[in-house]
């Protein structure tokens, strides 16, 4: 009977530290997972499931008179009994802490969503760190103090820390839309594959970067500018053949689709996509691409556009994917993958 | 006007007999009055009568009208044999329509075109499925839906979907793009909006406008720092000289702060002086903004003078 006792004592003790857990089924590539968080340490893996999965540890202690209540606050009230708040609208689903005091997160979640991680203003939140690992959707993290890490995303990232660091690992696969990081007191740390392909747009105002990378500088070539518009010009053709004949359509590797009111083709092939846009006099020529990146062709100069001009442009293979990294005080590692 | 109101009563004949007689004493003794009162009935007259002249000239149109009524209602009465004139009334309001339409179409000035920038031979994966909720910028009049299109083994189908996407995005001018881009709810969306919105050259108001809405409103630190750098692109107009002076005035974020500053020197506003000042006073702000705060304030004095 006694070690029984002592054995329901024991589970008792341990059931208090016990991890928690908490799913839901939400998943899809057009969905969000929008998380506020204020946590001691918090981890996110993406993995091929369809469930978002959290494990709570170290849940803060609750007091006695709140026996039978649950946890609420500005955030929510909380519904999943690991001192969070899960709410799905749409296609968002919203995680908040409500329970103050920190526990400690692990959260599994599908790894096509995408992510935003809200900032809580003037706090220590996940002093331990934060860590997300193997999402493909898009990435969006904004914190003060806590140190930034992602590793092997695919999906664009937009992230900004004032006072942390941050560190990312891409994917060989590098994602088609633009990224940006920006960091105010601290390092930012970026490693991609040594084959991908890259423009970067770098500001360091303070501090130094450094790289092992085989960048070059870059500046918009108007000999593939010229190639371009070529292209361009050519795919007009062959789009009117097209009209003419289905031998021509045939004969063809790219598809054409005839505009009626201009007569101008518009030629389609996998791989990457271009927009071309002409002002109404025609000779100012913006040529867009999937990747953000944009030139433009006016008064008789190529011109390469981008927001931020000022910064120093460096071509790592071909100018594919773009990435912005801004950083006031600290230095910038840009690193090749081992 | 206590006046005005006796002279109305009094003129439509709306006093009583005593009332009458005491105001036609007060006309008899005061010339101001009458005057007023003779002033009043003129206008008065001026108005019958040209309501009178349309009048009659209503009348006239009435009456024909009324005329063009009967012979239409004896020929509806009819319910006649051709039932053609009928369809033909109808098909005529939809021709109307639709060459109105195509008219339209014909005088939009910007068309935005796909085009491959790969001449690549071997063709790579598809583009990732998600170029639906691209809404980038389309081609204009499409009119292919009985086209068919050759096929060639397993690579052609998976064109044939690209394509029916294609065919299902928007056609929407240059600015269309960039605004529906910037209201994206992913940060990475927005900024691909900036980039096209940097390249163009003469921004319409309404792009203007987004980005200034996009400065003071949008959630991600990093969208709003390109707007910074966007704006700054253009013709530096008053009003957004302004947006980013108050922009500065509001903003808590340091990296923020720095670049308005840095831009505002740049832009050479001296509006900003005063926000300058008060930032370099300001104990909550972080030690290096004050700093480039004290540097600009003179920087910014010297150029001016």
């Amino acid at each position: 009977m006694r070690k029984y006792m002592l054995f329901l004592g024991a589970l008792a003790i341990a059931s208090s530290t016990y991890a928690q857990t908490y799913k839901t089924k939400f998943s899809g590539a057009n969905k969000q997972v929008v998380m506020d968080m204020d946590a001691k340490q918090l981890d996110i893996e993406g993995y091929s499931g369809d469930e978002v999965i959290i494990e709570a540890s170290d849940l803060p202690k609750v007091p006695q008179e709140a026996d039978g209540l649950r946890p609420l606050s500005a955030g929510g009230v909380d519904n999943t009994n690991i001192g969070l708040s899960s709410n799905l609208n749409g296609d968002i689903l919203r995680i908040n802490v409500v329970l103050k005091g920190k526990a400690t997160y692990k959260v599994k979640m599908p790894q096509d969503l995408n992510l935003i991680i809200k900032k809580r203003n003037s706090c220590s939140c996940n002093e331990n760190g934060m860590s997300i690992s193997g999402i493909k959707g898009s990435i969006e993290v904004n914190t003060n103090y806590e140190d930034i890490t992602l590793n092997n995303v695919s999906g664009p990232i937009v992230a900004n820390s004032s006072q942390g660091k941050i560190k990312i690992v891409f994917d060989d696969k590098m994602p088609e839309k633009p990224s940006s990081i920006v960091s105010y007191s601290d390092n930012v740390d970026i490693t991609v594959s040594e084959k991908a392909k890259v423009l970067f747009s770098i500001s360091a105002s303070d501090g130094n970067m450094f790289t092992d990378l085989d960048l070059k500088p870059y500046t918009p070539d108007p000999k593939t500018i010229e190639e371009e518009k070529k292209a361009y010009e050519e795919a007009r053709i062959i789009g009117r053949k097209a009209m003419e004949s289905d031998a021509a359509r045939a004969a063809s590797d790219r598809v054409a689709i005839r505009s009626q009111s201009s007569g101008t083709a518009t030629t389609y092939a996998p791989g990457n996509r271009a927009y071309i846009s002409q002002s109404g006099e025609g000779n100012n020529v913006v040529i867009g691409s999937t990747n953000g990146v944009v030139y433009s062709f006016s008064d008789g100069q190529y011109r390469y556009w981008d927001s931020d001009r000022n910064a120093p442009k460096y071509v790592l293979n071909e100018p594919q994917t773009k990435i912005s990294i801004r950083s006031t005080r600290g230095n910038v590692y840009l690193r090749k993958k081992k | 006007m206590l006046n005005e109101q006796i002279i109305t009563d009094y003129l439509l004949g709306h006093l009583s007999e005593a009332e009458r007689v005491v105001f036609e004493q007060r006309l008899s003794t005061d010339p101001v009055l009458r005057k007023e009162v003779e002033e009043l009935k003129q206008v008065w007259q001026m108005l019958q009568n040209t309501e009178a002249d349309t009048d009659s000239q209503m009348d006239e149109a009435f009456y024909k009208a009324l005329q063009g009524e009967k012979i239409l209602a004896t020929t509806v009465v009819k319910l006649s044999p051709s039932p053609w004139r009928q369809y033909f009334k109808y098909a005529a309001a939809v021709a109307g329509i639709a060459i109105t339409f195509w008219i339209g179409r014909q005088t939009a000035p910007i068309q935005i075109e796909y085009r491959t920038i790969a001449a690549a031979s071997t063709p790579s994966t598809p583009p990732p499925t998600h170029t639906a909720s691209l809404q980038e910028a389309e081609s204009t009049e499409e009119d292919f839906s009985n086209t068919k299109i050759p096929h060639k083994k397993g690579k052609q189908e998976s064109i044939d979907q690209q394509i029916a996407s294609l065919r299902k995005e928007m056609k929407m001018t240059q600015e269309l793009v960039i605004l529906s881009l910037l209201k994206e709810r992913s940060a990475s969306e927005r900024l691909k909006g900036l980039n096209y919105a940097a390249a163009l050259n003469n921004p319409k108001p309404a792009v203007i406008q987004a980005l200034i809405k996009t400065l003071r409103e949008d959630e991600s630190l990093n969208v709003r720092l390109s707007t910074i750098e966007t704006l700054e692109r253009f013709k530096q107009t008053d009003e957004v000289k302004k947006v980013l002076v108050n922009q500065l005035a509001r903003a808590d974020e340091p990296i923020e702060q720095s670049t308005l500053i840095e831009t505002l020197v740049r832009m050479r506003v001296k509006e900003s002086l005063p926000v300058f000042e008060q930032i370099q006073k300001d104990e909550k702000v972080d030690e290096s903004v004050r700093i480039l705060a004290k540097n600009s304030i003179g920087e910014l004095s010297m150029i001016t003078e």
